[in-house]
């Protein structure tokens, strides 16, 4: 009897996880649909004709540009360079020194010729003291602050108190810049005439790239199989998954490696929040409620432009510590607003967004583990029978891969920045190949990142053992 | 069930093959397409600019594929009219555009893709196709969505002077401001002081944001001829007037009355207070230092900061400044003095 019941809710469960999948991939797909008219509307768009007289407009709102840095002292002064070098009429650069053990401070000091200033710093939000405040002598619109130790978040929060202008860029201190990503990503701003609250554009994945004095020289593929799929993965989130919740005005998050903010907004929401990892997430909903609730018509917006190029993980090590904590943000990040979820008042993004992160972003990883689960007892145990193992399977491998060929496809619409067919091959060939090994990792690690957080324990900035995406010679 | 599932795997396994087919085809056609105008570039960049700079009167040999033809000589104009930066006089620029392109771009107005149409109508700007005023107008005419599309048609527009923009302007209630001083930007001498008469005689025909964007943009040009004009502003009821006249004032660095300023100093409205004492330091008044030794206690950090920006602009600001820090009663405003003291300011030291 008991043995039945164990079979019988081994297929139950196997029935559960073919209907959720079946149920991601349609809203994926829909996503897709949803994405791609406004790709293929901007396909072969001039797009540096229109940004031509904003570059030069005295109307452009200046925008500080905050960089939170700890232990960067590899990277950090190739991203000063990289902002210091945007195309763009007024802004100001504040690196903030999260309390650094390394010589990050020391660093931008030498480089830029800085020299200590007094500071009269305006408090919107409470942070861990400023320890003290240098200016370029070289360049005047350069600033480092140098603070204790309290999380990238609270060093946001630390930048934005000091910043003078009224929008302010966050930007992660290992990602470069293109060199006009913040007239693009300015420009819904400014064309909507402050309507917009918020902006993030692209992120790209920098590794294989020759990146010289903070500029991308060339584009290409990185060797390791763990960055191929991560670039697959990276077109697959921004390309069909932000565009398509964007146009839908429900998007969720800007990523913390690069986005631009209409500071009033973010002081009325009440800046990031130090005691989560996923601050970037967190903020973004913080917003959504306030425009909510103030009945605002303000909103927040996606360009699918890859402006941002950040470094990512090389090492199974630093990938699993960045998917953990990734996770556990996304969890606190929906457990703080939990009462938002299918709550009507927020229209949209309770209804479908945030329900969204958490099914298909956040428990997808238990029911793929459940699904994982299922393939191997039916093939080595015999418990479920072998139709459902058969077409667990086949769902697991195209639930990946079809959407991944499909932001392969939308990459190459927009852009196609890859140089030669033989990239656009070797990504579909990886894309096919996820299901065998990269996702079955990330569910691992997504479930650990899930465990992290039921644990309640405190995370950190994350070490990501880099190497620094720019060659300075 | 099964059989379904496998069948439609094989759909969608097929589906990614011809995906993935087409992918590596355009590719290769697309690579082969930016191949051949390269080389097109190599050899015909140098003579073709000899030419648009009117070294030689014959214009060198371009592909007889129309496609690559229009592409070319798109690439190469813009090439050369970035590069000149007006440096250069146009009218063989725009000869040549007219002679290569003006068939293809009417075909794109007509029936091209939304990005063919934005892209052909900055090119029709750029390389001053004003032949093509009538085409652009109409087509203008025919746009309901205030897109790119929409506003770069108003700009061609505004470009090539045409008057019908000002009637436009003045019809539409809800155009952005930065939209009319793009438009204002682009007009000459004479439309922009018909604009600037329409406000003058009849103020209730004109649209609050143009009405803003016209008083901004005198202090854009940093003309004294309108200096009168952004005065008479500064009495206007409307706050929002009134602060783009300060802000223009500011940037004009010019006031025919200090004693203008003096009921600004005491505003109730902190932006006005921020901006008279910007004014003040732009215009180095020496004799603002009470009211900016005032302002450096204001409650509001902008004022603050302003008032101690303006006063190392004066003729003995570091002086007056090290006061504020040492004696000011005010304990913010000595320690934003204490800031400036040691801020540098501007983009070169």
């Amino acid at each position: 009897m008991n043995v039945d019941l164990f079979y019988t809710t081994m297929e139950m469960m196997g029935y559960l996880v073919i209907v959720y999948m079946i149920v991601v991939a349609v809203v994926y797909l829909a996503l897709f649909l949803i994405a791609s008219p406004n790709i293929r509307k901007e396909r072969g768009l001039h797009r540096e004709e229109l940004i031509e007289d904003t570059a030069i407009n005295t109307d452009t709102f200046p925008v500080s540009v905050l960089v939170p840095a700890y232990n960067e002292e590899v990277g950090v002064v190739s991203t000063a360079r990289s902002m210091l070098a945007l195309n763009y009429p007024q802004s100001e650069v504040i690196v903030i020194d999260d309390g650094s053990k390394d010589e990050t401070a020391e660093r931008m000091i030498d480089t830029f010729a800085m020299e200590r200033m007094e500071l009269a710093v305006r408090r919107h939000f409470k942070t861990e003291e400023i320890l003290e405040g240098y200016q370029s002598t070289t360049h005047p619109n350069l600033y480092l602050l140098r603070k204790e130790n309290g999380g990238k978040a609270d060093a946001l929060n630390a930048g934005i108190n000091f910043s003078k202008y009224p929008y302010f860029a966050a930007i992660d201190g290992d990602s470069i810049l293109d060199r006009d990503a913040l007239l693009k990503t300015m420009k819904p701003i400014i064309d909507s005439n402050g309507t917009v609250a918020a902006t993030g554009g692209t992120v790209r994945i920098a590794n294989g790239s020759k990146i010289i004095k903070g500029v991308v020289q060339r584009i290409g593929l990185p060797k390791q199989p763990m960055l191929l799929m991560q670039i697959v993965e990276y077109f697959r989130a921004f390309l069909i998954g932000r565009l398509g919740l964007s146009k839908l005005n429900i998007l969720l998050i800007i990523s913390g490696a690069f986005g631009v903010f209409e500071k009033n907004r973010v002081i009325k929401a009440g800046g990031y929040d130090s005691n989560t990892v996923g601050e970037d997430m967190e903020l973004i909903v913080r917003i959504h409620r306030s425009l909510k609730d103030e009945k605002s018509r303000q909103r927040i917006e996606y360009i699918q432009d890859p402006v941002c190029w950040t470094e990512a993980p090389s090492t199974f090590y630093s990938l699993r510590a960045q998917r953990k904590r990734w996770q556990k943000g996304l969890a606190e990040t929906l457990w703080k607003h939990r009462e938002m979820i299918f709550n009507p008042k927020y229209k949209g993004i309770g209804m479908f967004s945030l329900p969204y992160y958490l099914f298909v972003e956040l428990l997808s990883a238990i029911f793929e583990m459940i699904g994982y689960f299922i393939i191997i007892s039916g093939i080595f145990f015999s418990f479920v029978s072998i139709e459902i193992t058969i077409v667990v399977s086949l769902l697991t491998v195209f639930y990946g891969s079809m959407i991944s060929s499909l932001a392969v496809l939308l990459e190459e619409w927009t852009y196609h920045k890859n140089p030669d067919p033989k990239s656009v091959l070797l990504l579909y060939g990886w894309a096919l190949s996820e299901s065998f090994w990269y996702r079955p990792l990330l569910v691992w690690w997504r479930c650990e990142g899930l465990f992290l957080f039921l644990s309640k324990r405190k995370s950190s900035w994350g070490n990501m053992n880099r190497k620094g995406l720019s060659q300075d010679y | 069930m099964v059989s379904i599932v496998i069948w439609t795997v094989i759909l969608l396994f097929i589906i990614q093959l011809c995906l993935l087919g087409g992918l590596v085809l355009s590719k290769i056609h697309s690579l082969k397409d930016e191949r051949l105008i390269s080389t097109y570039i190599e050899t015909c960049e140098k003579p073709f600019f000899q030419y648009l700079e009117r070294e030689t009167e014959e214009c060198p040999e371009l592909p007889s594929d129309i496609r690559y033809r229009v592409r070319l000589v798109e690439r190469l104009l813009n090439r050369f009219v970035d590069q000149a930066k007006g440096r250069t006089d146009y009218t063989r620029v725009r000869e040549t555009a007219l002679t290569y392109l003006s068939h293809a771009y009417r075909l794109y107005l007509k029936k091209g893709s939304w990005s063919q149409r934005v892209n052909t109508l900055h090119y029709i700007e750029d390389f001053g196709m004003i032949d093509m005023k009538i085409e652009v107008w109409d087509y203008f005419k025919r746009l309901t969505v205030v897109d790119e599309e929409y506003r770069q048609a108003v700009r061609v527009l505004a470009s090539f002077q045409d008057e019908r923009i000002i009637r436009w302007l003045l019809e539409k209630e809800t155009i952005p401001q930065r939209l009319v001083k793009q438009v204002l930007r682009r007009f000459e001498e004479d439309l922009f002081q018909q604009m600037v008469k329409v406000v003058e005689d009849e103020p209730g025909r004109v649209p609050d944001p143009v009405h803003l964007a016209i008083v901004s943009f005198c202090g854009e040009k940093q003309s004294l001829d309108y200096l009168p004009f952004v005065e008479g502003m500064l009495l206007s009821p409307s706050k929002e007037i009134r602060l783009k006249a300060l802000r223009s004032l500011m940037e004009m660095k010019a006031c025919t009355d200090h004693h203008q300023l003096e009921k600004f100093y005491e505003s109730d409205v902190w932006e006005e207070r921020m901006y008279a004492a910007k004014i003040a330091g732009s215009l180095k008044l020496a004799s603002a230092q009470d009211a900016l030794l005032k302002l450096a206690g204001d409650p509001h950090w902008w004022v603050r900061y302003s008032a101690c920006e303006a006063m190392k602009n004066l003729p003995d600001g570091t002086r007056l400044l090290d006061y504020t820090h040492k004696h000011h009663e005010d304990k913010f405003a000595r320690s934003m003095a204490r800031q400036h003291l040691t801020v540098k300011v501007g983009d070169t030291i």
